[in-house]
């Protein structure tokens, strides 16, 4: 179901590329716009592939449609392109398509869902894209950084609660120290005044991280290699079951 | 109560000098409490001594400090997945009474042999068990990154969660489970040694790791709801007596509140036996370091005779390589951080500039 020639995808196997699936033969703008702008930055092709549940003409014609589409824009940007529709789950035909074709960098989605899907098959990184309609320019966002907002305002706002804190504790200093120590029921007031300074002082440094661009790798660490173990065995006879076909390209050279 | 304050005012005067270094001992011990699960007060309780600070004063407002750092740590880690909180529930229960019980051996020291020998008592505790236990930590860190990183379970703690004992008590987020029984020991060990040597971390996580059967990060990360219980509690009491200096606790605080939470990041990034690895190193230096002290208080008991001015070389070099314990965990923390990170930087930056 190949659109592209043979010759075409013979070239295709050469360079780089970038896998951008759309499901039900649908490629958001801003999906085929960011795809587009990173290949051509990244001096790679791109691969569409248009994934269908069933054969439907209709959905061959919207993806035909979109095929122009993409071809339009990648061509005006000097990008390598080629397009193709399969039927089937989404995960396995990315799968497949990732043996098949070589040098499949990574892949972008339009949608967390069938990013979902993907990463399960495959060891490369997925990516997906929304949308984005507050970034001036034309910008994409790629979807995790969407949360990525750099805190400015929070740092900022904290951070004067925190400096008008320890400024009210330090220009009173004695009068602070003479009540904190009186001891007895008095001991409420330091207790207190901690977890006051903690909040402010912690949110603050909190967000200063983030600001920093200093936050946690992959969360849920444990959960991930507590319940990810039935997922691991499976990508370990994955791996296990691909090597044979590693040797049987090797076999040829041994006889040379 | 008030009389233990004394009439006059206790606290120290403040410089420029004395603050900036308590807040990069609080940042640097933070960083090390966020990354460990302990640590950082083995440095500022003698740190603040020598800036003139009282004993008691120092080791009040750093109990105080300690549990709203590990408060913010816990929550931080928490969020990481990586905190059992039953598991810290009942390690700091059982923790309580380790503490009761540290403190009647340190009065019953105290009594029979005076001040030296209940510091005799303290540094050699520390160095027995600093050595020890630091010393197999790091021993089995060196084993795992040996064989690829890969951590197991001890074979102690696989025997001891076999053994049927009830109550049985099953650990979600560790993922384990095992006897009450076992878990009881191990957290008034740790309560013990908070008494006694005021990092009581350095027991709980190995114990935690090698004894219940814990990861080292779980373990890590569940000592910070140990910390907090049991420095609110400790923290609660000396402020009913008053001894707790405010500004004090806040320079730390300061310093620290930032150092945890890269601390725990740090966690998500490097691999697990990283944490024994800064476990282990730490543990062995500040042993050193408490090594030196005891020839002091030989001498003060009369058991051996060293002249003063090695004496004070000595306590000099102790101080000196105990600072150098938390920086150079600090440097393997950030080292190994900046390693990890890397890789994962340039791929961003590359889609990033698309």
């Amino acid at each position: 179901m190949n659109s592209k020639s043979d010759s075409e995808n013979t070239k295709m196997q050469i360079g780089r590329k970038i896998l951008v699936v759309g499901e039900e033969g649908l490629f958001s703008e801003s999906l085929i716009d960011y795809a587009v702008q990173v290949a051509k930055r990244l001096n790679y092709d791109i691969l569409a592939l248009s994934v269908i549940q069933k054969d439907l003409g209709e959905l061959t014609d919207k993806s035909n449609k979109y095929n122009k589409l993409i071809e339009i824009k990648a061509v005006s940007c000097g990008v390598g392109y080629n397009f193709l529709i399969r039927s089937g789950d989404t995960g396995v035909i990315v799968e497949k398509i990732i043996h098949e074709i070589k040098r499949i960098e990574f892949v972008i989605t339009g949608s967390d869902e069938s990013k979902e899907k993907i990463a399960a098959e495959v060891t490369i990184p997925v990516f997906s894209v929304f949308s984005n309609n507050n970034i001036k320019g034309g910008g994409k966002t790629m979807a995790r950084e969407i949360n990525k907002k750099k805190p400015v305002g929070k740092v900022l706002g904290y951070g004067a609660i925190s400096v008008a804190l320890y400024a009210a504790v330090f220009t009173n200093a004695d009068t602070v120290t003479n009540y904190f120590t009186r001891g007895g029921w008095y001991a409420a007031l330091p207790i207190l005044t901690v977890f006051v300074f903690t909040f402010a002082h912690a949110t603050f440094a909190s967000n200063l991280w983030s600001l920093l661009g200093i936050s946690a790798a992959h969360k849920d660490i444990k959960v991930v290699t507590i319940e990810k173990s039935a997922q691991d065995d499976v990508r370990t006879t994955k791996v296990a079951r691909k090597r044979p076909r590693a040797r049987a390209y090797i076999n040829p050279f041994h006889r040379i | 109560m008030h009389d233990l304050a004394g009439e006059s005012l206790k606290f120290i005067d403040l410089n420029l000098m004395s603050v900036v270094f308590l807040f990069i001992v609080g940042f640097i011990g933070g960083l090390v409490s966020g990354f460990i699960g302990s640590g950082g007060a083995f440095v500022l309780t003698p740190g603040m001594m020598s800036l003139g600070v009282p004993a008691t004063v120092a080791v009040a407002s750093n109990m105080c400090h300690k549990f709203p750092k590990a408060m913010v740590g816990a929550y931080k880690r928490f969020k990481y997945g990586q905190v059992d909180i039953k598991l810290g529930l009942v390690m700091a229960a059982s923790a309580i009474g380790g503490v009761q019980a540290g403190i009647q051996i340190q009065r019953y020291i105290l009594n029979k042999w005076g001040e030296a020998g209940s510091n005799l008592y303290v540094s050699l505790s520390f160095v027995v068990i600093l050595v020890i236990v630091g010393g197999y930590v790091f021993y089995d860190a060196w084993k795992i990154a040996k064989t690829g990183g890969v951590e197991k379970v001890s074979k102690l703690a696989q025997k001891l969660q076999s053994i049927n004992l009830p109550p049985m008590i099953y650990f979600k987020r560790a993922n384990l489970r095992i006897s009450l029984w076992f878990t009881i020991p191990v957290g008034f060990a740790t309560g013990m040694l908070a008494a006694t040597i005021a990092v009581g971390g350095f027991i709980g996580v190995p114990g935690m790791i090698y004894v219940v059967g814990a990861s080292g990060i779980i373990s890590s990360a569940t000592e910070l709801v140990i910390a907090f219980i049991m420095g609110l509690g400790g923290s609660i009491n000396w402020a009913i007596h008053g001894m707790i200096d405010i500004r004090l606790t806040l320079i730390i605080l300061a310093g620290s509140l930032i150092g945890v939470q890269l601390g725990a990041i740090g966690t998500t990034y490097v691999k697990d036996h990283m944490i024994k690895i800064v476990m282990g190193t730490i543990m062995l230096l500040v042993a050193v370091s408490r090594a030196l002290a005891i020839p002091e208080y030989l001498t003060q008991l009369g058991l051996m005779s060293v002249d003063e001015g090695n004496i004070n070389l000595m306590s000099k070099a102790s101080f000196v390589i105990m600072c150098i314990a938390l920086l150079v965990g600090a440097l393997i923390i950030l080292g190994s951080m900046w390693k990890a990170r890397s890789p994962r930087f340039a791929a961003q930056e590359s889609y990033g500039k698309a």
